[in-house]
C-alpha cells in the first residue's frame, strides 16, 4: 500500500530516534573515508560542517578551512540528506579519535 | 585553525540514532568495499556507498539496517494467510497506505476476516467512516473490496491453499482483485519468500537511479522481466530480495519529493 502511485509492500519502520523533525535528527556515527591529512589536524569538540556535494550526495564533514575530513553515510542518510535539501544546517561534533576512527555527532546548527 | 569546544551543546538523549558501534564493525566491509568504477554487472557500476540510490548504497543501507534490531523493517501484515491476503487487497492503487491499514484492522478488530463471510457484512464495515489524524475519511472502494474480500473468503479450496512460493503466488494470481504484484507481496509477506519481488513505481524509480537498464519495462506489462532483473540484481549484490524489496520501498517511499528530483534531474541529463 502506498500512495496513489499504485500499490506496494507496507513495511514499517522501529527507529530508534522516534521523531520525524528534522531539527531533532542527531546521529552519532563515524566518518566514512577519513582522509588522513585532515584528520590529523582535528581533535575532539572541533565543529566540522556538514555540506551536500551534489543532489545524491556524498553528505561530507569540511574542517573550517573547507578541507574533508570524510563523508557521512548513516540509516538516516537519506532523512539527512532531505533534511539538508529543505535547508536544515547541520554540523558535525568530534566525539573522540581513535586509531583513526572518527566519531562524530551531528546535529542542527 | 580556531577550536570550538562545545561540549555543554553535546546532546545527550534516547532519541539519537547511535551508528558508531554499528560502523565500527562494518568497518571491514567499507575497507573491502568495490571502488565505485568497479563494475556490478557489465554497464552497472557499484557507484559510492556514500552516494544515494547507488548500487553500492543499497549494499550499505542493506548491512547497516540488518546489523542489529535497532531499526528491524516489519512487513507482516497478517498473523495468517487470510489475513495477509484481506490486508493486501484492502491496499493497492489509489489507496494511502494508512487508510488501507486502518480498514484491515477494521475488518480485523470486529473478527470479520474467516470464511462464508457475507459480502454484506464487510461492506458494511468499509462504509464506516475513519479518523485518521483527526480528520474524517472514508475508505475509497468499498464495493468492489467487499465483493473481492468476501469472493475470497467463500472459495471452496482455502484448505488447499499451497505453501510453496511460487506455487503460491499462482494460487493468489487466480483470486478476483489479485495480479502477479499482490499475489507476490503476499507471498513474500507470508513466506518471507526470496523467490519472488514486489515491482511497484518505487522499485522502478529505484533500478532506474541505479543504472540499471529496464529495456523500457513497463511494470503492468511487464512485471515478471522487471521482477527477474531485480531479483539477480540482488543475487549479484548478495542480499535477500525480500530484505532488499522491503528496505528499497520503504527509503524510495519515504523520501518520495528528493527522489523524485533526482530521477528527473537524471532523465532531463539523459
Amino acid at each position: 500500500m502506498s500512495g496513489s502511485g499504485g500499490g506496494g509492500g507496507l513495511p514499517s519502520i522501529n527507529r530508534p530516534s522516534a521523531t520525524e523533525s528534522c531539527d531533532d535528527l542527531v546521529i552519532n556515527t563515524n566518518l566514512a573515508s577519513p582522509r588522513t591529512e585532515v584528520v590529523t589536524h582535528l581533535e575532539p569538540g572541533n565543529i566540522l560542517d556538514i555540506r551536500l556535494e551534489g543532489d545524491q550526495g556524498p553528505i561530507v564533514a569540511v574542517d573550517g578551512n573547507g578541507n574533508v575530513a570524510g563523508s557521512i553515510i548513516s540509516r538516516e542518510q537519506l532523512r539527512l540528506l532531505s533534511c539538508i535539501v529543505a535547508g536544515t544546517q547541520f554540523v558535525a561534533e568530534i566525539l573522540s579519535i581513535i586509531n583513526g576512527q572518527c566519531q562524530v555527532q551531528i546535529r542542527t546548527r | 585553525m580556531q577550536l570550538n569546544l562545545r561540549f555543554d551543546k553535546q546532546v545527550i538523549n534516547p532519541a539519537i540514532v547511535d551508528e558508531s558501534s554499528v560502523l565500527t564493525d562494518l568497518n571491514l566491509h567499507l575497507l573491502s568495499f568495490p571502488s565505485p568504477d568497479q563494475e556490478l554487472l557489465p554497464g552497472l557500476n557499484w557507484g559510492g556507498y556514500d552516494c544515494l540510490f547507488t548500487p553500492a548504497y543499497w549494499k550499505m543501507q542493506y548491512l547497516m539496517h540488518y546489523y542489529d534490531d535497532a531499526f528491524n523493517i516489519n512487513y507482516k501484515l497478517g498473523s495468517n494467510i487470510f489475513e495477509e491476503v484481506v490486508a493486501c487487497l484492502l491496499g493497492g492503487f489509489g489507496l494511502k497506505s494508512e487508510m488501507g491499514l486502518a480498514a484491515f484492522h477494521r475488518l480485523k478488530n470486529r473478527s470479520l476476516i474467516k470464511r462464508f463471510i457475507s459480502f454484506e457484512a464487510i461492506h458494511t464495515a468499509l462504509k464506516e467512516p475513519f479518523f485518521l489524524k483527526n480528520n474524517m475519511a472514508r475508505y475509497r472502494f468499498p464495493n468492489q473490496k467487499a465483493k473481492f474480500i468476501s469472493e475470497f473468503l467463500n472459495r471452496y479450496d482455502l484448505d488447499m491453499i499451497p505453501s510453496i512460493d511460487l506455487e503460491l503466488r499462482d494460487w493468489l494470481m487466480s483470486v478476483n482483485g489479485i495480479g502477479p504484484k499482490t499475489a507476490s507481496w503476499i507471498t513474500r509477506n507470508h513466506l518471507d519468500s526470496e523467490k519472488v519481488a514486489i515491482i511497484d513505481v518505487h522499485i522502478l524509480r529505484a533500478l532506474h537511479l541505479m543504472g540499471v537498464s529496464c529495456n523500457g519495462y513497463d511494470v503492468q506489462k511487464n512485471y515478471f522481466e522487471l521482477e527477474h532483473i531485480f531479483l539477480h540484481i540482488c543475487k549479484e549484490l548478495e542480499v535477500q530480495p525480500s530484505k532488499m524489496d522491503a528496505l528499497i520501498w520503504l527509503q524510495m517511499k519515504e523520501s518520495n519529493k528528493v527522489a523524485l528530483k533526482i530521477f528527473n534531474n537524471h532523465y532531463n541529463r539523459v
